[in-house]
């Protein structure tokens, strides 16, 4: 098989098409804990 | 009439009377425009995530995303990367000054902050033409699920679809489009879920499939996959990026939110869904179809309801192709609703009407508005017709053309004040019409074009006018700066 998959778990571009993507929806998550307390302009 | 017939018949006239009964009693909520365009922006975050997913999941996505990676390898599913941060721009920059502002339109924004008719009418001719190309990708997609699951010939599969969808849209408005969309979101997950065991039988689990798709298609599962430059992949995830945070009937979606919150919150939670979505139904389906079906299609297209109807039995099939058709619907009845408001809000109301004071009722504007959305769908009905290989190529440069044409001045114009009525106008002409001449030189076969996504180059044309021309003209109103950004500080 070659050895650059791109969903093996063991490569790097593992990361980059799925980890990269999980990372910046986390960020979203986190953002929307410090809105909810927002108040309404 | 064989059997497969009798059912596919049947489960498709259920799915025809339910969407039907939604299309007429959404049309006894329509009072005005704002009811018939932004369904009265209630929208609360579970329908918001579901229109947001019926939005980006569409026909195409699902059949050519699976032809597609089947295609070119697994790199060539929607790319997730650019697909997250594009969405992350309409989380942290855009959405809740779009939502705030309270427009209907994106060429409405595009007119009331630059205080220009030109960049009104110019982006709604942008909208309604892209949105057509999109439609009549997404028509087509549609005509051959149903040729597929009715064994009818394509023409009839492509008349009662376009039927059924402009029937309901024209009908109910933005509420029919999202409350069809929620049933066709059951359809289309219960369609992909009962697939997966048949599929499973075939060809395994992930690795399994990882290693038989290398024997068939080697290089296949590499980062390039079959045939890509790394110029043409890098490319391919920032013009991605770009669409989706220009993606007209996204982006509007957030218009219908109840409040600016809940328009925000309900952009992770898509992106989220749609990645999980499309790792089984355009990667592990897209290598399905290479590995089982590849020889005996003779268009990409064709591969996803060929595996289906191959390795289902009848009944399981033609619930899968009733999911997929209503995937497809439920993408070109957005597209629909788009292109009508660019023609009966932007062009007629905000351009031609209102400036000039001509004073018509609500009652009106919105038989204009349906009128508007049948007229739209018989022309892309027609355009319909002719065969057009790789759907999601031609998408892919329509979008790139939406992309280039709001993206800086969408951006920067709700973030920065400092953005010109002559900066927009000038990076929205100047980055379609560099995207419009790569396209055509790439589709010419010339092999420099082919180096870049064409979205790629209009884009840093875009950004360089937008900055530059701004920097050397006038800028809006201050009333009109005060109603994006507040009193002056």
């Amino acid at each position: 098989m070659n050895t650059d998959l791109i969903l093996g778990l063991e490569t790097g571009p593992f990361w980059l098409l799925i980890g990269a993507p999980v990372v910046v929806i986390t960020v979203m998550f986190l953002y929307i804990i410090r809105i909810r307390a927002e108040k309404d302009e | 009439m064989p059997d497969t017939n009798i059912i596919g018949l049947s489960i498709f006239a259920l799915y025809f009377v339910i969407i039907a009964v939604i299309g007429v009693v959404a049309a006894r909520f329509q009072h005005s425009t704002d009811d018939f365009w932004v369904a009265g922006r209630r929208f609360g975050l579970v329908i918001l995530i579901i229109a947001n997913m019926a939005a980006i999941l569409n026909g195409g996505a699902l059949i050519s995303g699976a032809g597609y990676a089947a295609k070119f390898g697994g790199v060539a599913i929607l790319p997730f990367l650019g697909f997250a941060v594009g969405m992350a721009i309409i989380f942290f920059w855009i959405a809740k000054k779009l939502r705030q502002y309270g427009g209907i339109t994106l060429p409405d924004y595009m007119g009331d902050r630059f205080d220009s008719n030109i960049l009104r009418a110019w982006s709604a001719f942008i909208v309604a033409f892209s949105s057509i190309i999109v439609l009549i990708a997404q028509i087509r997609g549609m005509a051959y699920v149903l040729e597929s699951l009715l064994s009818i010939p394509f023409f009839w599969g492509l008349v009662l679809g376009t039927v059924i969808f402009v029937g309901y849209v024209a009908l109910g408005g933005l509420l029919a489009v999202v409350w069809t969309n929620i049933a066709q979101f059951v359809f289309v997950w219960v369609g992909l879920i009962v697939l997966a065991p048949a599929i499973y039988d075939q060809i395994g689990g992930w690795q399994d499939m990882l290693t038989k798709i290398e024997i068939v298609a080697p290089g296949w599962t590499s980062l390039k996959g079959l045939g890509w430059s790394w110029s043409y992949l890098i490319s391919w995830h920032i013009v991605w990026a770009v669409a989706y945070c220009t993606r007209v009937e996204l982006v509007t979606k957030m218009y219908a939110a109840r409040d600016h919150k809940v328009a925000r919150y309900s952009l992770p939670f898509t992106v989220l869904l749609v990645i999980v979505f499309l790792l089984y139904g355009n990667f592990y389906l897209g290598a399905a179809a290479r590995i089982l079906v590849w020889d005996n299609i003779s268009s990409p297209d064709q591969a996803f309801p060929l595996l289906v109807t191959q390795y289902l039995t009848p009944i399981v099939a033609a619930f899968v192709l009733t999911g997929i058709a209503s995937a497809a619907m439920s993408t070109t009845d957005s597209l629909l609703l788009m292109s009508g408001s660019a023609i009966a809000h932007d062009f007629v109301r905000r351009t031609l009407h209102e400036p000039n004071g001509v004073v018509k009722d609500e009652q009106y504007y919105l038989r204009i508005s349906r009128w508007s959305i049948v007229v739209i769908g018989i022309i892309a009905f027609i355009g319909a017709i002719p065969n057009i290989a790789l759907l999601l190529r031609i998408v892919s440069f329509a979008v790139a053309i939406v992309g280039t044409c709001f993206f800086f001045p969408l951006l920067f114009g709700l973030n920065f004040r400092w953005v010109t009525p002559a900066g927009a106008l000038a990076s929205s002409v100047g980055g379609v019409s560099l995207t419009v001449v790569w396209i055509i030189a790439s589709m010419s076969g010339a092999d420099w074009a082919k180096a870049f996504h064409p979205g790629l180059p209009g884009l840093i044309v875009s950004c360089i006018l937008i900055v530059v021309v701004s920097a050397r003209t006038q800028p809006v109103k201050r009333d009109t700066i005060t109603r994006f950004f507040g009193a002056s500080r």
